[in-house]
């Protein structure tokens, strides 16, 4: 009898631990120093992340790290940055990004991104690399393209192109097209047109970037004069979208009247007049502003400073409407940040939908089901908190703040290697990063390692020497000599789901959640309440079947194969349904898989939405 | 003859020689032993010009690597870095002796490093070695893409030294490059500090571009104190410094009150200009010289004179 209940209870707790263990494995959280420089003491400030896409273990970091351990002078010729195999398990650095010996930086501002074109690389596979820095190895630390055929490897980044001297904060994104090109998009606000139109705001955009020797145009997406001399705001930060549409936002006249500009190109940025596609309804000039005139923080926050730049936009990979974008406002010694959205391309913007006080270093992401993803860091009596927080309904506007802890640690210790009387002491860094990987969300924050497990959230993994017991790093592996605390980049993985968003399609989709895919857009119906909606897809040689339900569980239906495909936007779709827009209602589309056939990752099909006359039906 | 790196059989001189002194010594006749001491006598000329040569080598070695350590090979076709594969490129060695990289990722010694060797094959398990290169990876253990290798069996003495020379030569390089473009050189004392202007003064312009990289510009009038090239002992200069902690200028020399050093100073260069307009210190040019002062080796401490004498002795002898 009591073997019996044993064995139930064994059961029973093996039964609840699968269900608990991937959930919480997949939730992690990494420092990043690698155990051989555990000496290391450099404030590893500023960092971002990004993940090939090709395979999500492919993933590369960059923060201020120098080459030694105590941020002196740069003893080789090469900066390194975070490399990982193992989706981001363990990190090592690879010394690839062009620096210069007895340079005072690594590099200056420095931001990576992934393509999605294979590189061909002999040594590993994986796609091209791409970075934008202030380059230390150049007069003046003039903006600098490179690009890496193989991070993983020993060889140093190649230099695409230079722009020159009294630029700043380069924000690098590339994607791939469908037709294969590298569309890769560096913003940077280009000073050096302080004084004659005060349009700094510029993009250095490559049509092609992954062939051998790629050109590049600069676009200034900046089309109001601003006050003269006058410039725009420090970050320039770009958000692409697979259809050709890229979004970019900046602090519209910094120096006067601060405000927040969203700009729009709808063919990749290469026409003749790019980012032009959005205009002021105010103004009819291109740029729409997201906010009236802004108060810009100013002085230190938890010994950061502050108002730097801390621009953030994503567009939803799933629909190019929608587009999010976040940044910080306040006065001196004080930041609030702000999220909006717009679900019609950048026309109309919302009020805020998350606003945090005593925050900085807002970044958004939106992952492959719609819910969006803010990291931020916040001042909380006297610790720096930082936070992820995620959208919980299907129209991506409630945020389950505060959302995942990551870190809580002193604000106070260690002590800025910067100085705090100054200015321009950068503790934490002007930004943080984060990015979407299918349903998931991965980022990178800097942060105190005081090692206390209680300060982080559960399963933080060093990779450096620790005595978690006695809260003391050390410099080996015997644990005799002890290193001081100090800032160090932190890489998380937190794992998001359809349940997140809604308990109905959760519950619809419990067995194989990874084939459903859900959709929403609240701008159908308010474009025509009597219109009919065809949801069009091209759902993918491995699903044999789909059936679509709604938000309150009904089956709405199933979708056919259409007698001829539709083309839109170059993109050809073979099965279509019609529905009825309803006000708050969304849907989940379940696939099943062919027989003999397997999902290659999540069920994320290529679809599109188009209206249909009242009482017209689809074909 | 021209000193060679490992695998080429430059070692195997020293045995032949060996070989050639005893069969010599066990000879009686004055013919033998006269062809004896000649070929000893040639033998030592080039056994001399062979070691210089590796001396040498060491050197321009040195000066092209980071790291340099001596070390065994503990297995070959081998790697401790997963991104790193295997190879006969490849081998894990246990250093026994850091020369210079332990900036890098600490002292190494006693711990196994991965290297890609300058060519492959070239050493087996066991052999001990210098090993000169460049950090790769610094993952679980460290990466080193070697410029070369040298048998530590022909590591005497003098290479040794000559190896130091080179790493020295290497440090110096940031220095010697600053040097080679400083318009004064000088033993100075700061008699005050002051900022450029203050931040209202500069908000009452606003003729000046913001970035986050603000260099903050700071002034201190600097005595002379002894002048090491050009300048006049006793003269005021007005140095300019970025006071900034940024991560551009967080490394440039910071002056305060009272310290004395080496000043290693620069007149605003034609590159500087966008520099120089844009953070207000072309109206306080326009009103006096002065110098700069921003990179890390612009300002030694005292203790470096000779090091900055013997430099720039030794770029005017090459010149």
């Amino acid at each position: 009898m009591n073997t019996s209940i044993f064995r139930s209870l064994f059961a029973a707790v093996l039964i609840l631990g699968s269900l608990i263990l991937p959930a919480v494995a997949k939730n992690r959280l990494v420092d990043m120093v690698p155990q051989s420089r555990s000496g290391e003491t450099n404030q590893d400030a500023e960092p971002t992340i990004t993940v090939d896409p090709n395979d999500f273990s492919r993933m590369a970091g960059s923060a201020f790290t120098w080459d030694n351990l105590t941020m002196s002078p740069m003893v080789t010729a090469t900066a390194p940055i975070y490399v990982s195999t193992d989706r981001g398990n363990t990190w090592a650095l690879a010394y690839i990004v062009p620096s210069k010996i007895g340079a005072g930086p690594p590099t200056g501002d420095i931001t990576l991104s992934f393509s999605s074109t294979l590189s061909s690389a002999l040594t590993h596979t994986t796609s091209w690399l791409y970075a934008g820095t202030l380059s230390a190895a150049g007069v003046g630390y003039p903006v600098t393209v490179l690009r890496a055929q193989d991070p993983f490897t020993a060889a140093t980044m190649t230099t695409l192109d230079t722009r020159a001297a009294q630029v700043d904060q380069p924000h690098t994104v590339v994607l791939t097209s469908t037709a294969g090109q590298d569309k890769l998009y560096v913003g940077f606000n280009d000073l050096k047109k302080f004084f004659t139109t005060g349009r700094t705001s510029t993009l250095d955009i490559s049509q092609d970037a992954a062939i051998s020797a790629p050109t590049f145009t600069l676009a200034v997406i900046e089309a109001r004069n601003t006050s003269i001399p006058g410039q725009d705001g420090f970050a320039q930060v770009p958000a692409v979208h697979r259809d050709g549409t890229v979004y970019a936002a900046f602090i519209h006249d910094f120096s006067n009247s601060p405000r927040l500009v969203v700009v729009r190109d709808d063919n990749w940025g290469a026409g003749a007049a790019p980012f032009s596609a959005l205009t002021a309804t105010t103004d009819g000039v291109p740029g729409s502003y997201v906010t009236t005139t802004l108060t810009l923080p100013s002085g230190v926050m938890g010994q950061n400073r502050l108002g730097a730049s801390n621009v953030s936009i994503a567009v939803d990979p799933g629909n190019s409407d929608r587009v999010y974008v976040a940044w910080g406002d306040g006065g001196f010694n004080t930041e609030t940040i702000h999220v909006r959205r717009s679900v019609n391309r950048g026309v109309d913007w919302s009020d805020d939908l998350l606003t945090v006080t005593n925050a900085l270093n807002p970044e958004v992401a939106i992952n492959s089901i719609g819910t969006v993803g803010v990291l931020y860091q916040r001042l909380v009596s006297g610790k720096w908190e930082t936070h992820l927080v995620r959208t919980t309904d299907t129209d991506a506007t409630a945020f389950n703040t505060p959302g995942i802890l990551l870190a809580n640690q002193l604000a106070t210790s260690p002590t800025s290697t910067n100085n705090p009387l100054v200015a321009s002491n950068v503790y934490l860094g002007d930004y943080a990063s984060l990015v979407s990987v299918g349903r998931n969300f991965v980022g990178m924050f800097s942060a105190s390692n005081y090692p206390d497990k209680g300060n982080f959230m559960t399963g933080v993994k060093f990779q450096r020497e620790v005595d978690w017991t006695a809260h003391k790093l050390y410099a080996e592996a015997a644990h005799t000599t002890e290193i001081a605390p100090s800032i160090d980049p932190f890489f998380f993985e937190v794992e998001a789901t359809l349940c997140d968003i809604s308990p109905v399609f959760c519950n619809i989709c419990k067995r194989y959640p990874e084939a459903c895919y859900p959709i929403y857009d609240p701008w159908w119906r308010f474009k025509c309440p009597m219109c009919s909606l065809e949801v069009l897809l091209r759902p993918g040689d491995e699903v044999e079947r789909i059936t679509m339900f709604d938000n309150k569980g009904r089956e709405v239906g199933m979708f056919r194969r259409l007698k001829d495909p539709v083309v839109i936007k170059g993109m050809k779709y073979t099965h279509g349904l019609t529905v009825k827009a309803a006000k708050g209602v969304s849907y989940v589309l379940r696939a099943e898989v062919a027989k003999g056939k397997k999902l290659k990752g999540d069920f994320n099909p290529e679809y599109a939405i188009r209206q249909l006359e009242a009482g017209a039906q689809g074909k | 003859m021209k000193g060679k790196r490992l695998g080429d059989g430059t070692f195997q001189i020293w045995t032949w020689c060996e070989s050639m002194i005893a069969t010599g010594f066990r000879r009686t006749d004055r013919g033998r032993i006269a062809r004896v001491f000649a070929t000893l006598l040639m033998l030592g000329a080039m056994m001399c010009g062979t070691v210089y040569a590796q001396d040498d080598l060491a050197q321009t070695l040195a000066e092209r690597s980071a790291i340099v350590v001596r070390g065994k090979v503990v297995r070959t076709n081998a790697s401790e870095e997963p991104l790193q594969a295997a190879s006969d490129r490849t081998v894990v060695i246990k250093i026994s002796k850091m020369f210079a990289g332990s900036e890098i990722a600490g002292d190494q010694t006693g711990r196994n490093a991965t290297v890609i060797l300058s060519r492959p094959g070239t050493l087996k398990a066991g052999a001990e070695a210098l090993f000169f290169g460049n950090p790769r990876f610094a993952g679980k253990s460290l990466t080193i893409a070697d410029e070369g290798e040298i048998l530590s069996e022909a590591a005497r003495a003098s290479m040794v030294s000559s190896l130091e020379r080179g790493v020295q030569a290497r440090r110096d390089r940031p220095v010697r490059e600053r040097l080679a473009t400083a318009s004064m050189v000088f033993r100075g004392k700061v008699g005050s500090v002051r900022p450029l202007d203050s931040e209202r003064e500069r908000n009452k312009t606003a003729a000046e571009p913001r970035s986050e990289h603000d260099p903050e510009w700071h002034v201190a009038a600097v005595q002379v104190t002894t002048p090491v090239r050009g300048g006049e002992k006793g003269v005021l200069i007005m140095v300019l410094f970025p006071a900034s902690r940024d991560i551009m200028w967080f490394n440039s020399p910071k002056l305060r009150q009272g310290q004395e050093a080496i000043f290693i100073t620069h007149k605003p260069a034609t590159e500087d200009a966008l520099l120089l307009r844009s953070s207000g210190i072309e109206e306080f040019l326009k009103k006096q010289p002065a110098e700069l002062l921003t990179q890390p080796f612009d300002l030694l401490p005292l203790s470096d004179e000779a090091r900055v004498r013997g430099l720039l002795q030794n770029m005017k002898e090459v010149q």
